[in-house]
């Protein structure tokens, strides 16, 4: 695989995992 | 004397598993036992609301299904019910305020505060490690053998290793062998809440589609984030991590194999669409030709039986009643005892039984076939068929599907990958592509045939025997098609009437020109020709007009079906880029052992074989292949073709397949390229440049002396 497409992949889990999180947070919040 | 019996005592070891798992149930994960109960009765209300929406019944029913549950999770969350449905309903708005963003954007950085922390902690134990102990290992020293560590660990420590790892196979083996995991997973998924969330979204499901009500779906929302941390609270998180690991790899798998599948069908559009009954693959050395080539004729093999079957699968519209196993039955017998052979002879075997049946007319000459009683012929719009005109095609149709032989002829060595599954009643074929173990034996597997190129010419043959016939139906594979046809160039000193046979005289062409006309059933055409060469002007023009070059632009290599494997190839990529220098420099200072350097060394190699095998299994390329017409006007579309890793590089084909023959000239002079001799200085003398034997050298020193 591609340095480029890990690095890539990588970014993209990393917005899903700290959208997840936003919501998480969020809700514990309010 | 009595025989004693032993038990075997993996059963005790089971039997625990199970008494501790049914505690556990009873003791603490008795919660979710009591919500599965509610859910169960909640799948009968909703039943009751269903029905009496639906078919008008009076049935008086509580929807628990539309209410928060009943039973007590508040324990194990850190708020009430109520306080989280109203979370829920407000959570939309929130989520897009400045004020919430800042806050979480506050609480990452300091999460990453506390990371970078550590970080120059861990930067400074990996450096520390590096330069204090590893550097100490490369110091150069005469010591053989293993240390002693290294001694004790592999004569004391690894049998133990060994002893318990075999006990934990054997244990799992003999656990899925007399089927106890199942039972065992069940007894879990009811102790994790896994089924209860499954019956509460049955429950809640009947109940939404008979009451559409937003309420109700917040409430069930909660239920099942309720539900949920009830199931996380149920294992320590370590616990989790690893199933959930495991889950992941199952998915991930999952998804590997249907890219694989995917591309192969994208594959079979491409052979089905755009190429012609005769290819040529042109490509510089080593850029895959013969590796293409090899995985357009074990795709090409499947679509012929695909063709096949479909073609099989309409007869049998035509006539339903038709007892079409009786024919096949008849069919295998033919072929067994050579009575059918290729198309020409199923064609007249069908022609033979069609006499044999209007000689007498009786039941018995027709396979068995009530023909007075059912449908006698077939009329499809254009012209009507009758019973013998279906079952010559029939005969044609199933004699190419069930011959239990590879389809492809070759002139280098093919190991197909068609598998029959025959368990007495009607065959399927399907290919080995994607499933199959690793290969070890490729001997008598299930190769290809021998190219015999007499068989395609019409004209003079190479060979004295006259029964050679000519090429029917399949895949004609022609590696160094160039080398084997030549060109007008090449072939100009033969003459189409001298005695031998040769590229003028043979009427080659002329038979690739109607290779259809022998592989022809019902409008269905069952022939591919596919060749390579470097040069597409290393063919003839009139062989070449008549093909589809390929030409191979570009190839991508090491793709990967598997997604999610970023963080495996990070950690590998890590672990050969420090290792490997090291282990070089290990053995370039010292031959002994070290524990270390053992223990480090396996663990790569753990690694290394779990990336090779993931890359074996689910790696691909993509050639891009160029089309051009054979006349080679310049249009060239360019398609992308897979070549999978597990399809066509496991031992299927010989990339050196002309090697024995070299071999044979390399051993004659028993030497290698240590003997040759070398020049003495940066510019020859007249001695060496001599001793190349070359025509340049020899001309030039023929006119400098003259």
């Amino acid at each position: 695989m591609k340095k480029s497409k890990i690095i890539g992949n990588i970014l993209i889990y990393s917005f899903i995992a700290f959208t997840i999180g936003y919501v998480i947070f969020v809700f514990k919040m309010i | 004397m009595k025989k004693e019996r032993k038990i075997n005592y993996r059963w005790y070891i089971y039997s625990a598993l199970f008494a501790a798992s049914i505690a556990l149930a009873v003791f603490v994960h008795n919660t979710s036992y009591v919500r599965l109960w509610e859910a169960l009765r909640n799948v009968v209300s909703s039943a009751g609301v269903y029905s009496n929406e639906f078919f008008k019944t009076s049935f008086n029913v509580t929807p628990g299904a539309a209410e928060f549950t009943a039973v007590d999770v508040e324990k194990f969350l850190p708020f009430t019910l109520d306080e989280m449905l109203a979370k829920l309903e407000a959570l939309i708005p929130e989520l897009f305020t400045w004020e919430n963003f800042a806050a979480y954007m506050l609480f990452v950085l300091n999460g990453l505060t506390l990371v970078l922390a550590f970080l120059p902690i861990v930067v400074l134990c990996f450096y520390l490690f590096g330069q204090l102990i590893l550097s100490s290992y490369l110091s150069e020293t005469d010591k053989q053998g293993r240390s002693k560590p290294l001694n004790f660990y592999l004569c004391r420590v690894r049998p133990i290793k060994e002893k318990v790892k075999d006990f934990f196979t054997e244990l799992v083996a003999f656990g899925k062998e007399k089927k106890l995991f199942r039972w065992l997973a069940l007894i879990w998924l009811l102790n994790l809440n896994v089924i209860s969330i499954g019956v509460a979204f049955l429950a809640f499901y009947i109940y939404f589609v008979a009451c559409f009500s937003v309420l109700a779906l917040l409430k069930n929302i909660v239920n099942l984030i309720a539900d949920l941390i009830v199931m996380f609270a149920g294992l320590p998180l370590l616990l989790w991590l690893v199933i959930g690991y495991v889950i992941l790899d199952t998915l991930r798998k999952y998804f590997a194999r249907k890219k694989l599948r995917h591309n192969e069908n994208k594959n079979k559009g491409f052979i089905k669409g755009f190429l012609s009954l005769v290819n040529l693959i042109v490509g510089f050395m080593r850029s895959g030709k013969n590796l293409t080539e090899t995985d357009i004729g074990l795709s090409a093999e499947m679509i012929h039986r695909d063709m096949a079957l479909e073609g099989m699968v309409e007869q049998w519209h035509k006539l339903p009643d038709f007892p079409w196993r009786n024919l096949e039955k008849e069919v295998e017998r033919a072929l067994f005892f050579k009575e059918i052979v290729d198309l020409p002879s199923a064609r007249e075997y069908a022609e033979k039984k069609r006499k044999r049946f209007f000689s007498d007319m009786q039941r018995s000459k027709i396979f068995g076939y009530e023909w007075e009683n059912f449908a006698y012929e077939f009329d499809n719009g254009m012209y009507v068929e009758d019973v013998f005109d279906i079952v010559e095609t029939y005969t044609q149709y199933y004699m190419m599907y069930v011959v239990d032989t590879s389809l492809i002829v070759s002139n280098y060595a093919v190991r197909s990958g068609a598998i029959k599954n025959d368990n007495g009643h009607f065959p399927v074929w399907r290919d080995d592509f994607f499933d199959a173990p690793s290969i070890r034996e490729t001997f008598d597997n299930n190769m290809s045939h021998i190219i015999d190129y007499d068989q395609f010419r019409l004209g003079k043959r190479v060979g004295k025997e006259k029964d050679v016939g000519i090429f029917g139906y399949g895949v004609a594979l022609m590696s160094e098609k160039g080398k084997e046809r030549g060109n007008a160039v090449e072939n100009q000193h033969y003459k189409k009437t001298d005695e031998d046979a040769n590229p003028r005289n043979d009427y080659f062409n002329l038979f690739l020109k109607v290779i259809a006309h022998s592989a022809t059933v019902d409008y269905k055409t069952f022939v591919i020709v596919v060749g390579d060469e470097q040069r597409p002007e290393s063919v003839g023009a009139d062989e070449r007009e008549v093909s589809t070059l390929l030409h191979i632009c570009d190839r991508e290599q090491n793709h990967l079906a598997m997604p999610f494997f970023e963080f495996e190839e990070l950690i590998y990529s890590f672990l050969r880029s420090k290792f490997d220098p090291f282990i070089i420099e290990y053995r370039y200072n010292r031959d002994d052992g070290t524990l270390l350097t053992y223990l480090m060394h396996h663990l790569v190699h753990k690694f290394y074989g779990y990336y090779t095998r993931t890359y074996g299994k689910y790696g691909y390329d993509v050639v891009k292949l160029g089309i051009e017409k054979g006349t080679m006007d310049g249009q060239i579309d360019v398609h992308d073709y897979y070549i999978s890793n597990h399809k066509t590089k496991a031992r299927r084909y010989p990339t050196d397949c002309y090697r024995n023959m070299l071999a044979v000239k390399a051993r004659r002079a028993k030497t290698g390229i240590a003997d040759l001799p070398t020049y003495r200085d940066v510019r020859g003398d007249d001695d060496e440049m001599e001793k190349q034997n070359s025509f340049f050298v020899t001309e030039f020193q023929k006119h400098l002396k003259g």
